[in-house]
């Protein structure tokens, strides 16, 4: 028989139900920020090894036999003027001059053997052949290095084509001043060796992420966060079921149920903060919509609201919480981003509350969310599916594990 | 033996009639299955594959110079969205959009021969530019500039090109690719997941089941029979669970870079493991509430500490031993052991 109170009878009691029950489950939310704290201890040494693996680079002897001095400063000039500087990452090259030979070929991946008249022959169209030696027990940086070897020589082959297109059309300079044909040939090969200085020009590199704007570390730190909420809700069942039996027993239905309702939102609020502030921290990231909070603690708080309502026994709940957290995880980008998963995923993502708690916190950080309609709505959903439960006095679903 | 046959019989179908074995059952396959689906194909870690996704007729004309070309495999593609897909995927290494003027290279933080590729595409795109280039030199110069590109192209087939002599040494080519991209993550998480599974199963299994058997191995003077009826009946379910699983991970994946031999002698020793597991969750059954409370901190470092992410032996703090404590490290030197 339910017995209406007078307001301040019904507040007192909400109040009092309220501080109860917060005082009880914040003991046991330690438990998750220890776990949390952990985790987030462990993942940040993960990364930071990650980082540091480091691809092997490709060991090149390069062996100038040409006698002519002008080589030697051609040489120079290439590796100084850091028109193949990007290469350096994958390339190391190592000089020998005329005379110096390379102390052990086993330590290189390739050693280049530049002729004597080298610099003579593709000036005058010859063309003498570079000599590479590749070892192919490290196939991988062998093939880096003979790729680049052959596309110098690609190059250079184009460079003299033009200039002989050039010489050809004005007829090797009959008829015209020797001076101006001089000229002449100098400007084309200096429009060549130009074109060749300014080749990656037209270049713009954009990285691509499959964790959108933020870096690896940010995405999963951020899923992490939701997915410990989720699935550490069991922590508030036994609060939950002590405020269910108190409601049976006084058969008073609704202030306990919203005491339950608003220490489990307040405390996932605080814990969402709590993430937050962390997550700053730690990355580096700005906080950009604080707003946002609010709707991931009402949608985390509406999941639990309902698994700790629908769950009686302590063991069950917590089954279903790691469980579902879990399942939520796995089809909703939690542990591999959804744009490396089959398609499928990405139409399922947004029907899970885990996925959209995630952008949710993205949206804290500046990330491009979703309309916040559809959090909301389905936060919505589950309270009410949760009130209706308590209204119920047992879940649906908690006669499976009656047993327990 | 008779008692023991018993036991094993009841206690099996107790566990057919617990709903609990069969949630958690049926969660572990769904994470099988939907592990096999999600985790990117591909025996490589590193894709030597390039997409390139040419736009008007200069790119055009330098996407079929790339795809000439033998040292880089070179992909086509229409769409830019499905080039980041496969670029994100591993399946290629990067791409480019080839425009005349512009080129972009799409690339992630794994792109490091980025450097390297970008010379192959510009030489390509050389190769396109240069007849342009002195034509537009003559005409600067006022100088007859028709026909340069007949010009260009018959003197390409008389003038001797710059040659590489490349000689090859060196012994048999080493392997250095590394091996299995996810396979390894895949394991270590099956591993780890099993064996929550079984624990939450045990842990969920009623009170009074429990009891009925102490009661009966006590009274009955028949502890150790109880003991190995039970465990039977565990190994017997498990080890249905895992062929199902092991099943489910042979359909999905297109190659896998563990023999079935290691595959299957892992799958036993799980079964097995997971018997003792359940044993040991028994005794300390009354600590429940911290069992559960730790179960997806142990999930997590089980799957940290395996190997298939870092090598925990290079994390400091001496934090590397507690690789040791990985059910999934072992299940990975179990599966290294046969490559």
């Amino acid at each position: 028989m339910v017995e209406y109170l007078p307001c301040e009878g019904a507040m007192r009691l909400f109040i009092v139900s309220l501080w109860i029950a917060s005082k009880h489950s914040s003991r046991r939310l330690l438990c998750l920020l220890c776990v949390f704290l952990v985790l987030v201890g462990l993942g940040g040494l993960a990364f930071t090894l990650w980082s540091q693996r480091e691809p092997e680079k490709a060991v090149v002897a390069v062996v100038n036999q040409d006698r002519n001095p002008l080589s030697r400063q051609a040489l120079d000039w290439l590796t100084k003027s850091g028109s193949i500087q990007g290469l350096e990452g994958i390339l190391e090259l190592r000089f020998f001059d005329v005379g110096e030979e390379p102390e052990e070929k086993d330590l290189y991946t390739a050693v280049v053997t530049i002729p004597d008249g080298f610099l003579e022959s593709v000036l005058n169209g010859t063309n003498l052949s570079p000599r590479l030696e590749v070892d192919i027990s490290s196939p991988l940086e062998a093939m880096w290095v003979e790729s680049i070897a052959q596309a110098g020589a690609r190059w250079l082959t184009n460079a003299q084509l033009g200039v002989y297109t050039v010489q050809e059309k004005v007829d090797y300079g009959r008829g015209m001043d020797p001076q101006s044909y001089d000229l002449l040939l100098a400007g084309i090969n200096l429009t060549y060796l130009r074109a060749f200085l300014d080749r990656l020009d037209p270049l713009t590199i954009q990285q691509i992420s499959a964790s959108g704007g933020l870096s690896l570390p940010a995405y999963y730190l951020l899923a992490s966060i939701v997915l410990l909420l989720y699935a550490y809700g069991f922590l508030f069942q036994p609060t939950c079921a002590d405020l269910q039996k108190f409601s049976q027993v006084s058969g008073k239905r609704w202030m306990p149920f919203f005491a339950n309702a608003v220490h489990v939102y307040l405390l996932n609020l605080g814990l969402c903060v709590l993430g937050v502030l962390i997550s700053s921290h730690l990355l580096e990231l700005p906080v950009e919509s604080v707003g946002t909070l609010f709707g991931l603690a009402f949608l985390v708080g509406g999941m639990i609201l309902l698994l700790t309502v629908a769950f009686q026994s302590y063991t069950s709940c917590a089954a279903a919480c790691l469980l579902s957290a879990l399942g939520m995880g796995a089809c909703g980008g939690g542990f591999l981003p959804l744009p490396l998963m089959p398609l499928v995923f990405e139409r399922i993502a947004p029907f899970l509350p885990f996925w959209q708690g995630m952008r949710l916190l993205g949206q804290v950080f500046g990330e491009p969310g979703q309309p916040l309609w559809q959090p909301l709505g389905m936060g919505l959903l589950l309270w009410t599916l949760a009130a209706v439960l308590w209204c119920k006095r047992r879940g649906a679903l908690w006669t499976i594990f009656s047993g327990c | 033996m008779d008692y023991f046959f018993r036991v094993l019989k009841a206690h099996m179908v107790h566990m057919f009639r617990s709903a609990a074995f069969w949630v958690t059952t049926l969660c572990f396959l769904l994470l099988v299955l939907v592990m096999g689906i999600a985790l990117p194909q591909g025996s490589q870690q590193m894709s030597l594959e390039v997409g390139v996704l040419p736009e008007g007729e200069w790119g055009e004309q330098v996407e079929e110079l790339l795809l000439s070309e033998e040292d880089f495999r070179y992909r086509r593609y229409h769409e830019r969205s499905t080039l980041e897909r496969d670029i994100l995927t591993g399946a290629l290494h990067c791409g480019y959009l080839l425009e005349e003027g512009k080129v972009t290279a799409l690339v992630t933080s794994a792109s490091y021969l980025r450097p390297l590729i970008d010379e192959l595409i510009f030489t390509a795109a050389m190769e396109v530019d240069a007849p342009g280039i002195a034509q537009k030199f003559l005409q600067d110069s006022l100088q007859p500039a028709d026909g340069i590109p007949e010009t260009f192209r018959n003197l390409s087939q008389t003038e001797p090109s710059m040659e590489i002599e490349v000689i090859e040494r060196g012994g048999a080519p080493l392997e250095r690719f590394s091996q299995g991209g996810l396979q390894p993550l895949l394991y270590a998480v099956l591993v780890t997941a099993f064996l929550a599974a079984s624990a939450l199963t045990e842990l969920l299994s009623p009170v009074q089941h429990q009891r009925a058997l102490c009661q009966l191995a006590v009274l009955g003077e028949r502890r150790i029979g109880t003991l190995l009826g039970i465990a039977g009946g565990n190994l017997l379910l498990n080890g249905g669970i895992l062929l199902v699983a092991g099943g489910l991970t042979d359909l999905l994946l297109q190659t896998s870079i563990y023999p079935w031999k290691a595959r299957w002698i892992l799958l036993g020793s799980l079964a097995g493991f997971s018997v003792l597991l359940s044993l040991g969750i028994t005794f300390f059954r009354r600590f429940y509430s911290v069992l559960i409370a730790l179960l997806p901190l142990w999930c997590f470092c089980s799957v940290l500490f395996s190997g298939a992410l870092i090598d925990p032996a290079r994390l400091p703090y001496g934090l590397g031993t507690l690789r040791f404590l990985s059910p999934s490290w072992y299940g990975l030197q179990i599966l290294q052991q046969f490559l």
